[in-house]
């Protein structure tokens, strides 16, 4: 009986993860096919020509590499900098006693709850007024700014676990604060640092709105909106339609970063994604 | 413990709160007030700055695209957290109880991380793919419908309002399933299994231990996974910017993509600006329930 609820469960759950994927499926399939008149087929239409056009196409099409570097250097900008700004706030609200400890909390909370497009505008205005607009540590900064407050929740529910007695012990051992912070808590919190910065760095990289509205310029877009133009540009209804083969190669190439990224740092992303709801 | 540990937690340790902290604070604060600041003015997002007093307001509460949007946000609470949610637990449930042990528990790694990949994906890039799926000229879906003869079935996916909203609804469903079940596949790990293994004793089946026994332990979870989710869906712009970009003539959007539009494609910021202020008022109320709700249980270490 067991056995068989084992096989039902098994079978159940890959025929919904292969339905899960099935999106990307079609794309991937869709991607390597390269018909005479592309415009008018959907994506899954018999043709007799296969090929990696559509790949290189797009590589040099959107100068891919480029919009990596212009990816990479956004994320990074932003998940140092989120980690740089929230983890002596969480030392100081977690470990320390001051009285505005609630009031911080609150306000980070509050932070990451408001949407971007309640601050986006400001800080476009801002940034055009000030001669930036268009740099690309624009974006990257402002989603440090931004993702530090959700990575100040995060450190502070796993700091707050920190027993009292590791750090008495610490301070009768002639610690001072500025020596438990780097001798005590930093290397115990060593695992949590790397998730916070998985978990912000991929957040900046599939942000959309503040690379949208503060990167005008062709060749500082990120990843995703390279895609996007890329789609604007293809996509012309009154000359017979979009080329889906095409923009299929291109979402495949611009998906496989964070799938690796996601394979490569699974344990630590899981672990950020679960510290906010776990006891 | 007692009362020597205090001491050690007098520090104020304010050198390392203040210098990082105000840089967070000024910034959020000056964005979003400066935010409110524009929706109380006429500006076409350039140039001079007309005042306005509460105009936009008025405006808005008498646009009827304005309460769709807000109609719409409120709807998406379903396909981005009430399905999911619910959706998820069975799933996580049933994984984990049949097969999470020995050597099969990598198999539920594997599901889980399949299942998580929308996650992953930039909406950008998945949005594309399920255009190409489902556009009604070009798109797969209707391709197939045609050839096998579904003529009639072959309808405007995404560009007749109300099948556009059930798309939309199916994507945030297949875009939300894997963190739910995620989380709660990490909270069944958590939670003890001898309650379980006892009511499975006394011959209680599987939806009885569910309903009776882990839909109680994964509380926290759900909790956690309602609020979090529904803030999400209100404050939703991705999948209907990527997907329908409020097409047709309005009909999909949500508060963010109404004020985006009003923002840069109608000139008016102050309209748009007007539309987040709220939306974040909202968001705002439901993110101190969230908190209120978790000062009982993950910060109970906090509490002076």
């Amino acid at each position: 009986m067991m056995k068989v609820a084992r096989w039902f469960t098994a079978i159940a759950a890959m025929v919904l993860a292969i339905i899960w994927l099935t999106p990307f499926g079609i794309a991937l399939f869709g991607s390597f096919k390269t018909p005479e008149n592309p415009r008018r087929k959907s994506i899954l239409e018999a043709t007799d020509s296969w090929g990696l056009e559509n790949y290189c196409d797009f590589w040099t099409g959107v100068d891919l590499p480029m919009k990596v570097v212009n990816s990479i250097a956004v994320s990074t900008i932003a998940s140092v900098l989120a980690v740089a700004l929230a983890f002596p706030i969480a030392y100081a609200i977690s470990i320390g006693k001051s009285k505005m400890r609630w009031l911080v909390l609150v306000f980070c909370v509050f932070a990451f709850s408001l949407p971007d497009e309640s601050m986006v505008y400001p800080i476009y205005v801002a940034a055009k007024a000030l001669g930036v607009y268009g740099q690309i540590w624009v974006p990257g900064v402002t989603l440090g700014i931004l993702g530090s407050a959700f990575a100040v929740f995060l450190f502070t529910a796993v700091m707050v676990k920190v027993p009292n007695e590791m750090i008495e012990a610490a301070r009768i051992d002639g610690a001072d604060r500025n020596q438990i912070f780097f001798n005590v808590i930093t290397p115990i919190m060593r695992t949590t640092i790397l998730a916070v910065l998985t978990l912000t760095f991929m957040a900046a990289w599939n942000n959309y709105i503040f690379p949208l509205l503060l990167l005008p310029e062709n060749d500082a877009q990120t990843i995703p909106l390279a895609l996007q133009s890329a789609a604007t540009q293809w996509s012309d209804p009154e000359h017979g339609g979009t080329n889906y083969y095409y923009l299929s190669a291109g979402a495949i190439l611009s998906a496989i970063p964070s799938i690796v990224f996601f394979l490569i740092f699974q344990k630590s992303l899981v672990r950020g994604v679960t510290i906010g709801s776990s006891r | 413990m007692g009362k020597p540990l205090a001491k050690t937690r007098q520090d104020s340790l304010g050198l390392y709160l203040w210098p990082s902290f105000s840089i967070l604070a000024i910034f959020v604060l000056a964005a979003w007030l400066f935010n409110f600041f524009i929706s109380f003015t006429r500006w076409p997002g350039y140039g001079p700055i007309q005042m306005a007093g509460l105009r936009n307001y008025e405006n808005l509460f008498s646009n009827e695209d304005f309460w769709v949007s807000f109609g719409h946000a409120f709807l998406f609470v379903f396909p981005m957290s009430v399905i999911p949610t619910l959706l998820g637990s069975v799933i996580a449930a049933f994984l984990f109880e049949t097969l999470n042990t020995g050597a099969t528990r990598h198999f539920v790694t594997g599901i889980r991380n399949m299942l998580y990949i929308p996650q992953i994906v930039s909406v950008m890039i998945t949005g594309l793919i399920w255009i190409a799926i489902l556009e009604p000229e070009q798109g797969i879906l209707n391709n197939y419908l045609r050839a096998i003869g579904l003529d009639g079935l072959a309808l405007n996916w995404i560009g007749d309002p109300n099948l556009a909203l059930l798309s939309l609804s199916i994507i945030m469903i297949w875009l939300q399933l894997g963190y739910t079940v995620l989380i709660f596949l990490s909270g069944l790990a958590r939670v003890d299994q001898s309650l379980t293994d006892a009511a499975s004793l006394d011959g209680a089946n599987w939806r009885q231990r569910f309903m009776y026994v882990t839909r109680f332990e994964l509380a926290p979870e759900f909790a956690v996974l309602f609020l979090t989710t529904s803030v999400a869906a209100i404050k939703v712009f991705a999948p209907v910017y990527f997907v329908t970009g409020g097409a047709p003539y309005g009909a999909t959007n949500v508060p963010t993509t109404f004020s985006f539009f009003a923002f840069f494609g109608g000139n008016n910021a102050g309209f748009g600006a007007a539309t987040t202020a709220i939306l974040s008022l909202i968001v705002t109320v439901l993110a101190m329930i969230l908190l209120r709700m978790q000062r009982k249980t993950l910060f109970s270490e906090m509490a002076p």
